[in-house]
């Protein structure tokens, strides 16, 4: 991968993939892990990209692909739930961010479904209905129900009134 | 709980520490790493399984009253046994402080040299182990009660010992086809048991290969 790609097509959309890896892993070392694979899956996929919707879009969809991918993979021998249901295992504690509400968040982020995470991480980056739907492959007729579901849900997360 | 997950989002990423990327180098080194120790793994294994084969089939061998079939497994097993231990060494020793495309390229030239010796070896040890068989068999107390049957049979030709030649070569196609074919059988077997890390790792090269000319 040329550094020119790197600067030019991932670099200034480090953020999303920041955000999404984050909500896939509980260390550093797996968040590092994901990050490159995610770099590496749109150098390698660049030639895929149809122009059919933004880059930032197609970079979104990508990331989320992989970090499930990479999250069925690393699950497998652990866990067997299926891809829309929630860990029953205990997330590990990460303390990723300065800022220790963000923290908080993104723990409640981490005990939601593999699908919802994603869902409601493109609706903090103020994706529309649609994009979301597009992004995650569900109907966009249920997502706005599914995001107050899921705000629901993070909100007694965070008050403690659920483990 | 006041702020809403909105805001916590918002505030939380105007922090531009929260979004530094880490950085993007030494790509594959993980996935090299897992690769390289999940054959490691199986390589030992499956040493183990030799010679643990080796050693099981010799008393099951005696047991049937098949000594020199016995001894020829074992022996072929251990050879076998010794000259790939002596590789998994040799394996061992690949530097892994080089960069995860040497530790690759460094990996892949053991497995090839491994592969090549292997095969040729699987020349010799496929007909020895038949050979062993059929021998076995012949010399052993079921010996007499085999060649008093092909005693009733017309004989024609050259005899060897009493018995017509024409009656070994069978022996000797099939031991010649597996001299022969030995190296294609030893790759097929390689395949069934270690075909997927072999796979993942050309699929990793390739990779790392295309990154480095990009």
């Amino acid at each position: 991968m040329s550094s020119d790609f790197y600067t030019a097509s991932i670099l200034p959309y480090a953020g999303i993939i920041i955000k999404m890896c984050r909500a896939y892993t509980n260390s550093q070392e797996d968040f590092e892990d994901y990050f490159q694979e995610v770099c590496l899956q749109i150098w390698k996929s660049r030639n895929n990209f149809r122009e059919q919707s933004a880059w930032s879009t197609w970079v979104y969809r990508l990331s989320l692909n992989v970090c499930l991918t990479l999250l069925k993979k690393s699950k497998n021998s652990r866990y067997h739930f299926t891809s829309d249901s929630i860990p029953d295992e205990a997330v590990e504690d990460s303390q990723a961010f300065d800022d220790e509400s963000l923290n908080q968040l993104y723990r409640a982020i981490r005990q939601l479904s593999e699908i919802d995470r994603g869902v409601i991480l493109l609706y903090l980056e103020e994706k529309t209905y649609q994009e979301i739907a597009d992004i995650t492959g569900t109907n966009a007729n249920n997502i706005g129900v599914r995001i107050k579901r899921i705000k629901e849900r993070l909100k007694k997360l965070l008050d403690g009134k659920i483990n | 709980m006041g702020k809403s997950i909105e805001t916590i989002w918002k505030t939380g990423f105007l922090d531009q520490n929260a979004l530094v990327a880490p950085k993007v180098n030494d790509l594959y080194n993980r996935k090299s790493e897992h690769i390289i120790e999940k054959f490691k793994r199986m390589f030992r294994l499956n040493l183990k399984a030799i010679a643990f084969g080796g050693v099981i089939g010799c008393v099951g061998l005696f047991s049937l009253q098949l000594p020199i079939t016995g001894i020829v497994m074992l022996l072929t097993l251990l050879i076998i046994y010794i000259v790939n231990q002596k590789e998994l060494n040799a394996l061992e020793k690949i530097d892994q402080s080089v960069s995860s495309y040497d530790y690759l390229k460094s990996f892949d030239g053991w497995m090839k040299g491994q592969l090549s010796l292997n095969a040729r070896m699987a020349r010799v040890y496929y007909p020895a182990i038949f050979l062993g068989m059929a021998l076995g068999i012949w010399f052993s107390v079921h010996g007499p009660r085999l060649y008093e049957r092909l005693a009733g049979l017309p004989k024609n030709g050259w005899l060897l010992n009493g018995i017509p030649a024409v009656w070994l070569l069978p022996i000797l196609v099939i031991a010649s086809l597996l001299a022969f074919f030995g190296d294609r059988l030893y790759k097929m077997e390689l395949n069934a048991f270690y075909g997927r890390v072999l796979s993942k790792l050309d699929e990793l090269l390739t990779d790392m290969e295309k990154l480095r000319q990009d």
